[in-house]
C-alpha cells in the first residue's frame, strides 16, 4: 500500500469526526498489525474489491459511540441497535469518501457490524494490515486498514 | 356441411396436438441441453430482461435462483464496479442498434473478463468468480429482435494468468536476490534475519507504545538506530537490496526528524516502507528454504568472506573521517577472518563496528589537534585476531589522545569493582573482566560529554547490547595499555 493511500484513509477518517462533531481526533502512531487482535466492543467492517482488494474496519467502545451518538442524533438515550447503526455508518461513510477519490472501480461492500469483543477481525494474511489508533474526546479506536 | 366443419376442426386439433406435441419434444430437447451445458445461456429482450429458457448453470453463475424477467443490471450490482455497469448498459444499448457494426461493437465489451462477486446474507464478499460474458445479436426479418449472451467461468486460466505475470514481475527481483544471497554462509544469513527481526521487532514495539518509549521523538530516535543497523549488517554481508532500502528509510527519516512537531501521522511513510521491509524479510524466508538444498555446493570463497568484515570496517572508517574530518590509517594485514568461528562472526562484526565509531567519534583528535601535541597528524587503528585450542579472539588498537580519559574510567571501576569484591568475591566481574567498558557504556556513566556527537547516545545503546551478547556467547573484553601510544581492546571467544 501506498503512503497517500494510508494518508487518504486517516484524512478522511479525521475529516469525518471533524464535520460530524466538531471535535477533530488525534491520530496515534501508525503500526503494523501483527498477530494480536485490535477489536474493541463494536466494529464495522467494510469490504473492499474491484482494482483494489482488501477490507477496512474501524473498531470503537460503546462509550465512544454513546457520546457520538448522542452528538448526532442529539439525545442521550441511544441503544444498541442505534449504536451497531452508527459504526456500521462510519465505516461506510470512510470507505465511502475514499471511493470518491480511488474512483468507481473501487468496490465497496455493504457495512459488517461486529458486536462485542470478537477474538479478532480476520484480514487477508497476503495483505499487510495497517493500524490507525485515533483518540476522540478522551476515547480510543482503531481504524484499520488492509488495502493491496 | 357440419361433417365437414367437423373433419377440419378434428383435423386442426390432430394437427395442433401434432404441433404441441413436436414443441414439447422441443422444449425438453432444449431443456436438457441447457441443463447439460456447462456455461450459463440466456436471451435479452429490448428491456434488458433475461427471458424464459435459460441455461441451469446461469443460476450458479450469476448466483441466483430465478433469473426469467429479471433485469440484467440489477443482477450486476454489488457484484461488479459501477463503472463496468454503466459501461455494459451503454454497449448493450449500441448492440441493439441496427447502424452500428457488430464486431466493432465486441471490442468495447465491457464484461468480457470481468470479477464477479458472490456475498453472504450479510452482504460481505465471500468469493469471487471471473466471468466472460459474450454478447451476439439475435435477427429476425433483418431486425435486431434480442441478444443471445454465453457466460463462462474463466477463474483459472485468469489464475494461471496472474501467477504467471506475479512470477514474471518478481522473477528478476528474485534473482537479483538469489544472487545476493548465494554468497552468504547460510549460518550469516540465518544471523542476519534474526537480527533484522529483532530490529523490526524493537520498532514494532516502539511504534505500538510511544509513551513507554518516550514519546514520539525517542520512538523516532529508536527507528533510526535500529534502520542504521540494519543497513551496518546489510552492507557486513554485501546484501546490497536491504541496504539500498535501509537508505531509503534512512532518508525517510531523515526528512521527518528535520520537522519541528512530528505528529503521528508524520509516521506514515515509516510504518509504509516497515511493512516493505517486512515482505522483503518474507521473500528472504521464501528463497532461503528454497536455497537450501544446494546452498552448501554453491559456497563462496573464504577469501570474498574475508574481505567483506575489513572492507566493511574499512568503508565504515571513510565515512566518519569524512563527518568528522579526521584522518586514519586502517591496518588489518593480521587480522584473519577464517580464524572466526561460525557462531561468533556475527558478534565480531558487530563488536568491530561499535569499537570503531566510538573509536573515531571519541578518542581519535583531528590533525591539528594530533599536530599540536607532535604526533602523527594521522591516527592509525589496527585490527589483529588470535587464537588457541579454547579460544578465539581479536584486538582493536588504537592510538587517540582521549586514552586518558579511559585510563581515569579505568581506576574508577577498579575501584568500585575492589569494594564489590570485598562484599561478594563472585560477581559478574568474573564474566566481563575488570574493564572500561562496562563503565563506559551503562546509562550511568555515559561520557556524554566527551563529544557532541548526535550519534553517541545511539552508539551507547548498541553498545550494551553488543556486551549482552558477548556474555550470551560466554566471551570477554577487556581494555589496556600496550605503551603510552596504544589503547588495546581484547574480546576473548570460548570455540564451543
Amino acid at each position: 500500500m501506498k503512503e497517500t493511500d494510508l494518508h487518504f484513509f486517516i484524512d478522511s477518517t479525521v475529516n469525518y469526526f471533524e464535520e460530524i462533531t466538531g471535535y477533530k481526533p488525534i491520530t496515534g502512531i501508525p503500526y503494523l498489525k501483527g498477530a494480536e487482535p485490535v477489536v474493541l466492543e463494536y466494529t464495522g467492517i467494510i469490504g473492499i474489491s474491484g482494482k483494489r482488494k482488501g477490507s477496512i474496519y474501524i473498531t470503537a467502545s460503546g462509550e465512544m459511540l454513546q457520546t457520538l451518538a448522542g452528538i448526532i442524533l442529539g439525545t442521550k438515550e441511544v441503544g444498541s441497535p442505534e449504536i451497531k447503526d452508527l459504526i456500521g455508518e462510519v465505516a461506510n461513510t470512510i470507505s465511502g469518501n475514499v471511493r470518491q477519490a480511488f474512483g468507481t472501480d473501487f468496490m465497496i461492500s455493504v457495512p459488517v457490524v461486529v458486536e462485542g469483543k470478537a477474538k479478532d477481525i480476520k484480514t487477508p494474511d497476503d495483505i499487510q494490515s495497517f493500524v490507525i489508533p485515533l483518540t476522540w474526546q478522551d476515547h480510543k479506536s482503531f481504524l484499520i486498514v488492509c488495502l493491496e | 356441411m357440419m361433417n365437414k366443419m367437423q373433419e377440419n376442426i378434428s383435423k386442426l386439433t390432430s394437427d395442433l396436438q401434432s404441433i404441441y406435441e413436436d414443441l414439447e419434444q422441443e422444449r425438453v430437447r432444449t431443456n436438457l441441453i441447457l441443463g447439460a451445458i456447462s456455461e450459463g445461456v440466456f436471451m435479452l429482450d429490448r428491456k434488458f430482461c433475461i427471458q424464459e429458457g435459460y441455461s441451469s448453470n446461469l443460476k450458479d453463475l450469476l448466483n441466483h435462483p430465478d433469473l426469467a424477467g429479471r433485469e440484467f443490471f440489477s443482477l450486476l450490482e454489488n457484484r461488479i464496479p459501477e463503472d463496468n455497469i454503466r459501461s455494459t448498459q451503454e454497449y448493450l444499448e449500441f448492440l441493439f442498434r441496427d447502424d452500428l457494426d457488430e464486431e466493432t461493437l465486441n471490442e468495447l465489451n465491457p464484461l468480457s473478463k470481468i470479477e464477479f462477486h458472490y456475498e453472504d446474507q450479510s452482504g460481505l464478499w465471500l468469493s469471487s468468480r471471473f466471468l466472460s460474458f459474450i454478447f451476439k445479436r439475435v435477427i429476425q426479418d433483418n431486425k435486431i429482435v434480442s441478444i443471445i449472451c454465453t457466460v463462462k467461468d474463466i477463474s483459472s486460466e485468469e489464475d494461471l494468468t496472474r501467477k504467471l505475470e506475479e512470477s514474471e514481475r518478481y522473477n528478476k527481483k528474485q534473482i537479483e536476490w538469489l544472487v545476493n544471497i548465494l554468497h552468504v554462509k547460510p549460518i550469516l544469513l540465518q544471523e542476519f534475519v534474526k537480527v533484522v527481526e529483532d530490529e523490526l521487532k524493537e520498532i514494532d514495539d516502539a511504534l505500538k507504545n510511544p509513551i513507554d518509549f518516550g514519546g514520539y521523538n525517542s520512538v523516532l530516535n529508536i527507528i533510526v538506530r535500529a534502520v542504521h543497523r540494519i543497513k551496518r549488517n546489510a552492507a557486513i554481508l554485501d546484501l546490497n537490496f536491504i541496504k539500498d532500502q535501509a537508505v531509503r528509510f534512512k532518508d525517510e527519516l531523515d526528512q521527518i526528524q528535520k520537522k519541528k512537531e512530528v505528529s503521528g501521522s508524520d509516521f506514515v511513510p515509516i510504518v509504509v516502507r516497515l511493512g516493505d521491509i517486512r515482505m522483503m524479510m518474507q521473500e528472504i524466508h521464501t528463497l532461503m528454504s528454497r536455497v537450501k538444498h544446494f546452498k552448501n555446493s554453491l559456497r563462496t570463497t573464504r577469501k570474498y568472506e574475508d574481505g567483506l568484515i575489513t572492507s566493511t570496517i574499512s568503508e565504515l572508517i571513510e565515512e566518519l573521517c569524512i563527518e568528522t574530518k579526521k584522518k586514519v590509517n586502517f591496518k588489518y594485514e593480521d587480522f584473519n577472518s577464517e580464524e572466526i568461528p561460525f557462531q561468533h562472526q556475527q558478534i565480531v562484526k558487530e563488536f568491530l563496528i561499535i569499537l570503531t565509531k566510538f573509536t573515531i567519534l571519541h578518542s581519535i583528535e583531528t590533525p591539528e589537534q594530533r599536530r599540536a601535541a607532535n604526533h602523527n597528524p594521522e591516527a592509525t587503528i589496527e585490527l589483529e585476531t588470535f587464537n588457541d585450542d579454547i579460544n578465539f579472539g581479536f584486538k582493536f588498537r588504537h592510538d587517540g589522545r582521549l586514552i586518558r580519559i579511559e585510563r581515569m574510567l579505568q581506576k574508577v571501576i577498579d575501584a568500585r569493582d575492589a569494594a564489590i569484591d570485598e562484599e561478594d568475591p563472585i560477581d559478574e566481574k568474573s564474566q566481563l573482566g575488570s574493564e572500561v567498558l562496562q563503565l563506559f557504556f551503562t546509562p550511568t556513566s555515559n561520557p556524554m560529554h566527551i563529544g557532541d556527537v548526535n550519534d553517541t547516545d545511539g552508539i551507547l545503546q548498541d553498545m550494551q547490547m553488543v556486551k549482552k551478547k558477548l556474555t550470551l556467547h560466554g566471551g570477554r573484553s577487556k581494555i589496556t595499555f600496550t605503551s603510552e601510544e596504544y589503547c588495546e581492546y581484547t574480546i576473548t571467544l570460548p570455540k564451543k
